[in-house]
């Protein structure tokens, strides 16, 4: 299936070129916020209410070139709030995950999913949230990034 | 050492449901098949962090892959869907987990190169009884070919119950 429906995802600022290689052979990190603004997922697993989302996905990446091709490192980290609409509890999701890619072209263009605990304030985490991100980076340190869709799982449940 | 554990997943079956030429994005005519695989998760072992307790682990993938090759050939979409149904058991405490993780990713490649991409992921495995959920974190490993083969390799597996 290829996503045709796209949440807004504000994109954030291009950041900048952290580490700045301070060990000469050390590859650049390329960092670049996401700001995730009044996205909406359905609690599916208990509630059922839509959820309002807000906060940050940081991106950051470093690409090698070896003989075999170029190795693009990918980390996505989340840092979420959320207000269910109905209930008005609290929600918190805090994850990172890390994506990587082996090829021999110079740019990657990949959608991948990243799964965080979506916590009700002062309860078990027992619900996923789940992130399809599409990603674009290159070897000379662009990048682009947004979240195409917000779903929930529920675990064995689903 | 069996946070190690490599396991690639043996092929069933692969069988190709269409291949039907579409036009899609951006005007680019393309060449769309679909695909679907079924592979077995085998007594897989790990090591419960919380608890020291060895969990075993069996299942099925389940994968629904559709390629789109353009016109001249250079460009290449893969868009993979997999299922994973595991059922797992505490050798000690005999309590029994179920999951069903879905995974979607997608990966566009040039000059006919295969998908050869890592995700770390976490799902979680729910506990029939009043103990605690066990969490997995693993590496899948996906390398897939323009002709449908898909393998994947569930690398650094690690689990606990947070």
């Amino acid at each position: 299936m290829f996503h045709s429906s796209k949440l807004v995802a504000a994109l954030g600022t291009l950041v900048l070129l952290a580490a700045a290689a301070s060990a000469q052979n050390q590859p650049t990190t390329y960092i670049y916020d996401a700001y995730v603004d009044n996205q909406t997922t359905v609690n599916t697993c208990s509630a059922g209410e839509n959820v309002n989302l807000n906060g940050t996905i940081r991106f950051s990446y470093q690409v090698t070139t070896d003989s075999t091709g170029n190795h693009f490192v990918i980390k996505a980290a989340s840092n979420l709030t959320g207000v269910g609409q109905t209930t008005g509890v609290n929600y918190t999701a805090v994850e990172s995950n890390e994506y990587d890619s082996d090829t021999m072209d110079s740019s990657k263009d990949m959608t991948v999913e990243l799964k965080s605990d979506l916590t009700p304030q002062g309860a078990t985490p027992s619900m996923t949230l789940v992130q399809d991100l599409h990603i674009t980076a290159d070897t000379n340190g662009s990048i682009t990034a947004e979240v195409v869709s917000n779903d929930t799982s529920c675990g064995g449940a689903n | 050492m069996l946070h190690q554990l490599k396991i690639w997943s043996a092929v069933v079956l692969i069988a190709v449901l269409t291949c039907t030429p579409l036009a899609v994005a951006n005007g680019d005519p393309m060449t769309i098949t679909k695909f679907t695989q079924d592979s077995v998760i085998t007594d897989q072992h790990l090591i419960n962090d919380c608890n020291g307790e060895e969990v075993v682990l069996n299942g099925t993938m389940h994968f629904e892959l559709t390629t789109g090759i353009d016109a001249d050939g250079d460009r290449t979409l893969y868009d993979l869907d997999s299922t994973t149904r595991l059922l797992g058991e505490g050798m000690t405490t005999h309590v029994r987990y179920v999951s069903v993780d879905k995974i979607h990713q997608h990966d566009v490649t040039h000059g006919g190169q295969s998908s050869n991409t890592r995700s770390s992921t976490k799902f979680r495995l729910v506990a029939q009884g009043p103990v605690p959920d066990l969490i997995s974190r693993v590496t899948m490993h996906t390398v897939i070919n323009r002709n449908g083969t898909i393998l994947v390799q569930r690398e650094n597996e690690k689990i606990s119950c947070r």
